[in-house]
């Protein structure tokens, strides 16, 4: 039995960046429904051999648990540590509001996290092995912007379900969520490439542009034995973002 | 005069017992460290602990007593040639006080330790003519105090809740070239609380209220060097709770299922 790092949206962005970093000292189970890209992030990997991949479209929710369960148990493995780094994001007014796209960023930001952790939490499944969740959500879960509602709501979802996981499933796991600030990662190459916007996103970040490695960072300490005694905390790694607001 | 071949320190308040001595002796493996503390016998026995003893130096300072705190912390690291670039104020006193009772001269000692002592000794980190642009962070000390309300906390929350609002002020004024942030302790077991640990009724109140059971100081201690390291490049202006999910944990009566 062999126990893993479970990481969502591990094909680019933030997952990708949390997959490189982690990848020397753990096995991993590499998830995203782009499959060229997620063997890509593996051959990137430290020891490429030793992770697995789970081609899944996480919007679509039926089956992810057993789909989970089945591969845990093809491949003799547990999950001692999971990383939900998969993320939809978009612009959708109230205006122009309807379901579709809701369900959609919802499904993915958290609905297939609870669909995840649910196996993962069966002794039968995972023999108890597993120690931490880490969410990623955002600093826009604290903060109003046009066209953020979906977004911003499914963040502070997550928020909320941390934060009720962390007691529900403490002393034995910890659960915490990383809110990153605007960072240039898959999600938004659009934004990134106008220059007004990175100029705003560096006038609004008092420390300037940050990178996927600094939340990777963030990451990794939270889901290691360093942050032993944490657990239910939302830290922002914005480069100060929310203390200027 | 001063030379370009100043050796860069990270300054630790409060070295002498509970976190701080602990966030020392984490520390002392890959940094110069420079010891704050009361009393000379017990920071030379926490420099003993550290590993490279020999490349740590102390500084034997009261921090209640404010006056000249800032001229002699200047004199120091001109006499050992020495800049900060990273700053823990660990010093914190914690005395229990009710409203009926309150008197400002403890109210006073108090702020000065937990408040007043750190902005004295920020003020020279960053001029540039005394430390040379070498600060690049500022880890303080707070209480997770600040988010609870406790009979005779009032003080000493007030001093820590000061400290949360500096941080987050410092943390823009300072940007880009400084972090800084705070973390907030849970109830964990030091020299500043003996008396209350001796208590099993204490301790089975402490385990009740935090989800993950006792936290130690090595707990605090990994989160301040995380914090006060590259690998925390990017966060600013935070509040980081080590806490065993004290904050989050909701009443029993909330938490009954079924």
């Amino acid at each position: 039995m062999e126990t893993y790092t479970l990481i969502t949206g591990a094909a680019s962005g933030f997952g990708r960046a949390i997959a490189l970093k982690l990848a020397p000292a753990r096995k991993l189970i590499l998830a995203d429904m782009n499959a060229e890209k997620l063997e890509a992030t593996r051959l990137a990997c430290d020891t490429p051999e030793k992770h697995l991949t789970w081609v899944r479209d996480l919007s679509q929710l039926p089956g992810i648990g057993d789909d989970l369960a089945a591969l845990l148990g093809a491949k003799s493995a547990t999950v001692e540590h999971f990383v939900h780094s998969a993320g939809l994001f978009g612009f959708q007014t109230i205006r122009a509001h309807e379901m579709t796209y809701v369900n959609r960023v919802f499904n993915v930001n958290v609905f297939a996290a609870m669909e995840i952790i649910r196996p993962l939490t069966r002794k039968p499944v995972n023999k108890g092995a597993l120690r931490s969740i880490t969410f990623l959500s955002s600093i826009n879960s604290k903060l109003g912007a046009k066209g953020h509602y979906v977004y911003a709501g499914s963040k502070a979802a997550v928020n909320a379900l941390m934060l009720s996981l962390a007691v529900e499933l403490a002393p034995t796991v910890r659960v915490n969520a990383v809110l990153p600030g605007t960072v240039g990662t898959g999600m938004n190459t659009e934004l990134f490439a106008d220059p007004n916007f990175v100029a705003s996103t560096e006038a609004t970040h008092p420390l300037g542009l940050g990178k996927p490695e600094d939340i990777a960072d963030a990451v990794e300490f939270l889901s290691s034995d360093k942050a032993r005694w944490i657990t239910g905390q939302e830290l922002a790694v914005d480069g100060g973002r929310l203390a200027r607001k | 005069m001063r030379t370009n071949m100043a050796e860069t320190y990270t300054l630790i308040t409060g070295a002498s017992s509970g976190f701080g001595s602990s966030i020392a002796q984490k520390m002392s493996a890959d940094r110069r460290l420079i010891l704050v503390g009361r009393k000379a016998e017990t920071l030379e026995k926490v420099r003993s602990k550290c590993q490279f003893p020999e490349r740590h130096l102390i500084w034997v300072r009261d921090l209640s007593s404010l006056d000249g705190l800032g001229e002699e912390l200047i004199a120091l690291l001109a006499a050992k040639n020495a800049t900060v670039n990273h700053f823990v104020h660990s010093a914190g006193l914690l005395t229990i006080q009710y409203a009926r009772a309150i008197e400002m001269p403890s109210v006073m000692q108090l702020f000065n330790v937990n408040v007043f002592s750190a902005l004295e000794l920020m003020r020279p980190l960053v001029q540039k003519k005394v430390n040379q642009g070498a600060l690049r962070s500022i880890t303080l000390i707070s209480s997770v105090a600040t988010r609870l309300g406790a009979a005779g906390y009032s003080a000493y929350a007030a001093s820590k809740g000061a400290v949360n609002g500096i941080s987050l002020s410092l943390a823009v004024e300072l940007a880009p070239t400084v972090r800084v942030n705070c973390v907030l302790p849970g109830i964990v077991g030091t020299e500043m609380n003996t008396e209350h640990f001796a208590n099993p009724e204490f301790v089975k109140s402490v385990m009740d209220t935090h989800p993950l059971g006792l936290g130690q100081a090595e707990d605090v201690a990994e989160t301040v060097e995380f914090l006060a390291s590259d690998r925390a490049r990017w966060i600013t202006g935070q509040e980081i709770v080590v806490d065993g999910g004290r904050v989050i944990n909701s009443p029993p009566r909330l938490t009954k299922v079924g």
